[in-house]
This record gives C-alpha cells, sequence and structure tokens, in this order.
C-alpha cells in the first residue's frame, strides 16, 4: 500500500467566499467548527460524504478542494 | 478544546483524584480480606464512588453552562469515529482485567480484594478510553 495523505485548500477557499468562518462552514455540513479547523490542519480526514460537502459549499470539484500526495 | 475532549479530561481526573488514592490507601491493609460483608470497607467504597459522581455531575453541569453552544452541538463524524476508536481500546482493556480476575485465588481472598480488583479493571478500561479520546482529539485521527 502506497503511503500518502490528504492535504486540502479549504482554509484558502474560505478566505475566497468572503473569509467565511469555520463555524460557517461547519454549520452547512453539519459537523462542529472543531472539527472544520481539525480537517484544515491535516488532523483529522473526513468521509467521502461531508468531503463532497464541503466541496459543494464552495462551488468546486472535490479534487479541487482535497488532493492526495504521496 | 472540543467540548467531548473536556468530558474525556473531567471523567480522567475525577478517577485520578477519588479512585486512585482509594485503591493506594487501601492496598496492603489488612481489612481488604476482612469476612464479607466487612461495612467499613463498603462505606469508604460508597464514598468513593459518590465522590466521583458528584465531580462528575457537577463538572458537567459547569460545563455545558460555560459551553452552552458546544453542548447543544449533537456529536458530528468526528466525534462518533473517535467514540468508536476509545470504546474499542477499553473493550479490549476490560477483557484483559476480567480474564486476570478469573486467575484470582478466590478462596483464598476476601470479597472486597476482588470487589476492587473489578472495579479497578472498570477503572482502568475507562481511563483507557478517555486517554485515547483525549489523543484522538489532540493529535489527530487519520486512520
Amino acid at each position: 500500500m502506497t503511503k500518502g495523505a490528504i492535504s486540502n485548500q479549504i482554509r484558502t477557499l474560505r478566505f475566497m467566499a468572503g473569509e467565511m468562518s469555520q463555524a460557517e462552514l461547519g454549520q452547512r455540513i453539519g459537523v462542529t467548527r472543531q472539527t472544520i479547523a481539525a480537517i484544515e490542519a491535516g488532523k483529522y480526514s473526513p468521509t467521502l460524504e461531508a468531503a463532497f460537502r464541503i466541496a459543494e459549499v464552495f462551488g468546486k470539484p472535490l479534487d479541487e478542494v482535497f488532493q492526495w500526495k504521496t | 478544546m472540543p467540548f467531548r475532549e473536556k468530558f474525556a479530561w473531567l471523567s480522567l481526573i475525577s478517577m485520578a483524584i477519588t479512585f486512585l488514592p482509594f485503591v493506594l490507601y487501601v492496598d496492603g491493609k489488612p481489612a481488604l480480606d476482612a469476612p464479607m460483608p466487612n461495612f467499613a470497607m463498603m462505606k469508604l467504597f460508597a464514598a468513593v464512588m459518590l465522590t466521583q459522581a458528584a465531580i462528575i455531575i457537577i463538572g458537567q453541569i459547569w460545563l455545558r453552562l460555560a459551553n452552552r453552544e458546544d453542548a447543544r452541538a449533537k456529536p458530528d463524524e468526528r466525534d462518533r469515529a473517535i467514540d468508536r476508536r476509545s470504546i474499542r481500546g477499553a473493550y479490549y482493556v476490560m477483557i484483559f482485567g476480567m480474564i486476570m480476575l478469573m486467575f484470582m485465588p478466590f478462596e483464598r481472598q476476601g470479597g472486597w480484594r476482588l470487589v476492587i480488583a473489578a472495579a479497578l479493571a472498570i477503572t482502568v478500561a475507562e481511563s483507557t478510553r478517555c486517554i485515547i479520546a483525549i489523543v484522538s482529539y489532540r493529535r489527530g485521527w487519520n486512520d
């Protein structure tokens, strides 16, 4: 199995969405502010459903929000 | 700090300041092997359990009042994932503790030694659950 890590552009996308707060993003996808902070920091990999919801909030395809780096 | 991590800290601290000193205090005391019902030990054990329950109840009320918004939020997918992981870890510790209990020489030991050994197994399992939850919240969850 190849080792890798998921990175994301959520912080940048929040900034581009008028400095959307972590709490607001969390509310829109049904998770807590702390979970958004953990996702941004790479401390938690969200479920596929949550990842799609985040991408939907920003109107971006999934691979523009999350990347797999080996 | 996530609300549920605070609960884990509360539970861990309550055990550390009640049950741990109790076990250290009674360990090696002759009263431990006195014939049942041994009301003195029963009173002491009850006092420890009631103190721990009081700390947890008061602590939870205080945490809920101090974090009203977080307290209203339902556990999300990360909370549930951490919960599953910590309960799984605690389960193995509990099973190990119960197996160890079966090897205790029942016929040579007082009933309270067995009661405290069982309570210790439960406490260690609960501590494991809290520690796994705290570490998962602090260091991350990526497996």
